[in-house]
């Protein structure tokens, strides 16, 4: 029964497709049980969290959890909700974001297309900043930043991002350069194209799918990081994740609010959210712009 | 390209100049970043492990009696085997659950855009809140044992969470949840690059679907395998929101792990220097677990390279 | 009248503080003097209590700008403190409790606070374990905020009723009612989540059956024999007899839902500390009407306290004056009333007006009167005041294996506390 697709990949007959789907709507489920359960949480009262089932709809529906989440709720230095916070996590997400997937497309290029006595080697230190447990290297960290006057900086922030960041595009690129055929390059070569040109004409078209890759990752890590933005910032200048800290985790001493600590964090969330989906379609874009064509 | 037919004979040697060093000169901001940021602290962490630090740093030589201390303590060696069982379990999972769905995925799915969605969106919550949810849906009073038996399946009994022996696996549930997806857009990521004209040539001499997937298909996902196995064995050391979030890393202390116990020795307990040496150790266990598969996928490309 | 002032004042100096932060903090002149605070107080009643804190001292001229970050009982905070002294940019104070107090000063990083003291009278007005934890070498270093009691029970007097159960007066006739409670089908105690909390548990059950010599000699100086002693034993034993009344289901479930458990009726009682009222209140019942509160039952009784304190520091990024405005006004006694009716605890400050205090706040001064008078005031050591962090941990992780592998006697539990917490007591001596 199997017919064969244009791009040469079998398709199943109706009962294997139906299974396919079937897997998938199941997986769809497991991953989504947890945002059903935090968005009913987030729509019910105190009252209903504590005393009713974890599974039930909310009733009465209430946009209290919301509403607070978004602008009363205490958030450490003032009680004005997550609504200002956002935009401190675009300052450094975003350049650190673009930062270290420039560095790390042209990391990957160089250690594939530009080899050298010793680039393996390169690369392999390079993947050990992957390994490090960042805890451990606060400390250090806001030394150096002090010392270079960084500490308490957007532009301080940003470094240690980008510098974190680097090892993960820079392998993520130099393993999608790797399946790339090096004749690709070699004939750009000899029609004159240097290093740059290389790079911007023949690689960086081809590169979509794992610039995405690179862009989702990077993203998420930086968006949803803790450690350093609780650290290397302070006060009104703490990125969202920092003041969704400070509303979650009340003090052992303070009261819990379920809902607006599930509003929170689905507000918290929305930029990624937005980012998977737009950098989704670019995935396909990838995709049919041709590709690898050997 | 467009660039290089305006060059001239006179910019040649300029050229070739810079074609030369430029490729390296282009990776001197990262390996210096590399050399401080990574290598300086590493540096820097096994030095505090062999002092007295406590409450801060500080330069007084203690030799090994931070690592004596540190053999002795039960809670560490809960934490390394913490750590293994999750990370074998979570890496293992997140594979094959990422490569299966993106296989399923890769069969021209309509709707693939919002079930891909759907599977990456987890990544995108923060873990201080996701750890309360996953923590009431595996709390046998409030989750999914309590739904069972509300069904009628009384018999039903989920109690991972509150048994210290299965806790982490409990942890492990949460986080393959949170990372799969991930994967999976990796491994898609990478099918997309696949040469579909091997594909066809295999299909055309007869080979069958799942043939086609064994033999030709995974292996030239080998490169994906990798980034995705060192993406994972780093969330893996590093996982420490989950953990907080889930179970405090409770019962008692049964679900600790590494980064847990580095964090809360060295700035918690205020002693630095037995977080710095479980830090030291750590990235040695680390390397050497790494290392013969870093060299192996080194030499591997190297390899195929000349054949 | 004066609130909506007090509101409209700090909006005004919320903007100022957006304003200040945007701008260099360093260039803006403040009227009289700038204090950054790093605390870890975010939740609504604390946050809004340092506001108040803010609104005063911004009334005398001074600028507090609050750095709050939440989080594992304060580690968060820590973390940020070790962080920014690394980088030099070290807070005018930061909450810091105990004999963390100590190690801080000893490390050289405190300022000393005596003039304010001296103008204050603390020595008068504080009471004498008290003042004396605020002191290193003599010189007063930190500012404390309030007195918790940990050593509460908090019984559903309906819960009860229905049960049959009487209300306790000794050990005995406090496990009979659990017995009675778990009888009707309602769990008996509510507790037991996580490690913290069975040793907040462990430190009401310590006193009142090792009585307050003992809890010293153990908890405070670490005498070996104490620690691993038949009081400990027993006191262990106790609490095995309490974790048999607790639902195991409860693992891992926050101190705020089982509150929230013994408020509805579903668990007859719950030992926390006074912070449990503001989830009570929260709940719709009255803590000491509905939910009756008393010291958990035993041979002995006494006041186990936990008094919140903020240590001032030398070089740092604010102004000294402002820092003595800032213990100052702490210890003021409108401060102080109205910091503590929103925290659940009482003044530190004697001699406050505790009108308009609820019942349990009145019960928990008359209690500590007492405790001060027959020498049975002590400091918790579940809440950071009678160890540092280091042998703290230690006594945890020795509770928490206990309490987690029921096949282990209370006598092996007893011997490894003390062995373990002279062992982190030496390391953290080195």
């Amino acid at each position: 029964m199997a017919t064969r697709t244009e791009d040469g990949v079998a398709r199943g007959g109706p009962l294997a497709r139906v299974l396919v789907y079937g897997l998938l709507l199941f997986a769809a489920a497991y991953f989504l049980l947890p945002l059903y359960v935090m968005l009913t949480t987030s729509f019910k009262t105190l009252g209903q969290i504590s005393g009713g089932n974890l599974f039930a709809l909310p009733a009465p529906f209430s946009l209290t959890g919301w509403r607070d989440a978004w602008s009363s709720a205490c958030t450490g230095s003032d009680c004005t909700g997550l609504q200002h916070y956002f935009w401190n996590s675009v300052a450094f997400t975003v350049p650190a974001v673009l930062l270290s997937t420039a560095f790390g497309a042209l990391n990957g290029y160089v250690l594939t297309k530009w080899r050298f006595r010793g680039s393996e080697i390169v690369f392999g230190l390079l993947l050990v900043g992957t390994f490090v447990p960042f805890q451990m290297f606060l400390l250090p960290m806001a030394r150096v930043l002090g010392m270079i006057g960084l500490d308490n900086s957007v532009a301080g922030l940003t470094l240690v991002h980008t510098v974190y960041g680097v090892a993960f595009t820079t392998l993520f690129c130099r393993n999608y350069y790797v399946a790339i055929p090096d004749e690709l390059v070699k004939a750009a070569r000899i029609d004159g194209a240097s290093f740059i040109s290389t790079f911007r004409y023949v690689i960086l078209p081809i590169s979509t799918p794992i610039l995405m890759v690179c862009v989702i990752w990077q993203f998420t890590q930086i968006w949803n990081d803790f450690l350093f933005g609780v650290v290397f910032t302070s006060g009104d200048a703490h990125p969202i994740t920092v003041a969704l800290n400070n509303l979650v985790n009340t003090s052992s001493t303070g009261v819990k609010r379920y809902n607006v600590d599930m509003a929170g964090a689905i507000i918290t969330a929305l930029p990624t959210l937005v980012v998977y989906i737009v950098a989704g379609r670019y995935f396909m874009r990838g995709l049919t712009a041709g590709a690898v064509k050997g | 390209m467009a660039a290089s037919s305006s060059s001239g004979d006179s910019a040649m040697p300029v050229r070739r100049w810079l074609d030369r060093w430029l490729p390296k000169l282009s990776l001197v901001p990262s390996g210096v970043a590399l050399l401080v940021f990574v290598y300086g602290f590493i540096g820097w962490t096994i030095w505090l492990s062999l002092t007295t630090s406590s409450l801060l740093p500080n330069n007084t030589f203690a030799g090994l009696r931070q690592y004596e201390v540190l053999f002795k303590l039960d809670i560490w060696w809960v934490s390394v085997l913490n750590l293994a069982i999750f990370g074998v379990l979570y890496v293992a999972l997140c594979l094959a659950i990422g490569l299966f769905l993106a296989i399923l995925l890769d069969q021209k799915i309509r709707a693939e855009g919002w079930l891909r969605t759907i599977y990456l969106y987890p990544l995108a919550l923060s873990l201080v809140v996701t750890g309360v949810v996953w923590k009431w849906l595996l709390n046998p009073s409030l989750g999914l044992e309590q739904f069972v038996h509300s069904l009628g399946w009384t018999g039903f009994s989920f109690d991972w969470l509150i048994n210290p022996d299965m806790a982490i696996y409990a942890v492990v549930i949460a986080a393959v949840w949170q990372a799969s997806g991930f994967v999976t857009a990796l491994f898609l990521a990478g099918l997309r690059g696949i040469d579909s004209s091997i594909i066809k040539a295999a299909q055309i001499d007869g080979a069958s679907l799942p043939r086609v997937y064994l033999s030709i298909i995974i292996p030239s996902l080998r490169p994906v395998f990798f980034s995705a196995i060192i993406l994972l064995v780093s969330l893996a050391i590093k996982s420490f929101d989950l953990v907080i979030a889930l179970t405090g890393g409770g019962p008692g202390y049964s679900t600790w792990v590494p980064a847990i116990f580095m964090y809360d020795f060295g700035f918690n307990r205020g002693q630095i220097g037995l977080g710095a040496a479980a830090a030291t150790l750590m990235m040695a266990a680390v390397a050497l677990a790494m290392l013969p598969m870093l060299i192996a996928e080194l030499k591997g490309r190297r390899d195929g390279h000349k054949n | 009248m004066r609130q909506t002032q007090w509101a409209v004042r700090g909006v005004q100096l919320g903007a100022a503080v957006v304003a200040l932060s945007i701008g260099a903090a360093a260039h803006a002149a403040p009227e009289k003097g700038t204090i950054s605070v790093l605390n870890w107080w975010t939740s609504g009643s604390e946050a809004k209590s340092m506001h108040v804190l803010q609104n005063m001292l911004a009334e005398d001229g001074y600028k507090m700008i609050n750095n709050a970050v939440s989080g594992g009982g304060g580690s968060n905070a820590r973390t940020v403190l070790k962080s920014r002294i690394q980088s030099n940019n070290i807070p005018g104070a930061a909450q810091i409790k105990g004999p963390e107090i100590q190690q801080w000063c000893k490390a050289g990083l405190a300022m000393s606070i005596d003039k304010v003291a001296a103008d204050q009278n603390w020595a008068e007005i504080l009471p004498g374990p008290v003042a004396q934890g605020m002191q290193c070498d003599g010189h007063f270093v930190a500012v404390p905020f309030n007195l918790h009691r940990i050593n509460w029970v908090w019984i559903n007097k309906s819960a009860m009723k229905k049960a049959g159960a009487a209300m306790p007066t000794d050990w005995n006739s406090f496990v009979a009612a659990l017995e009675k409670l778990k009888a009707a089908g309602i769990t008996p105690i509510a507790g037991g989540g996580d490690t913290w909390q069975v040793a907040t548990e462990f430190d009401a059950v310590a006193l009142a059956t090792g009585g307050a010599d003992f809890y010293r000699k153990a908890f405070v100086a670490l005498d070996e024999d104490a620690l691993s002693g038949p009081k400990m034993v027993k006191s262990l034993e106790r609490l095995r007899t309490l974790q048999r009344y607790e639902d195991p289901n409860g693992q891992g479930l926050s101190w705020n839902h089982d509150t929230g458990l013994v408020v509805k009726g579903e668990a007859g009682m719950q030992i926390m500390g006074d912070w449990a009222k503001g989830e009570i209140t929260n709940a719709g019942a009255t803590p000491g009407d509905e939910i009756a509160c008393m010291a958990l039952p035993g041979e002995h009784s006494g006041f186990i306290y936990n008094a919140d304190s903020f240590e001032m520091f030398k070089n740092s990024n604010s102004d000294k004056a402002a820092q003595y405005a800032f213990a100052r006004t702490a210890l003021s006694p409108a401060f102080q009333r109205k910091f503590n009716m929103a925290k659940g605890s009482i003044p530190v400050r004697q001699g406050v007006s505790l009108e308009g205090f609820d019942a349990c706040a009145q019960k928990a001064q008359t209690a500590f009167e007492a405790a001060v008078d027959n020498n049975a005031l002590v400091p918790s050591f579940s809440q950071d005041m009678a160890e540092n962090g280091a042998v703290k941990g230690a006594l945890f992780d020795v509770i928490a294996r206990f309490y987690n592998d029921k096949d282990m006697s209370a006598e092996d539990a007893a011997a490894q506390m003390a062995s373990q917490a002279q062992q982190a007591q030496m390391m953290s001596q080195l």
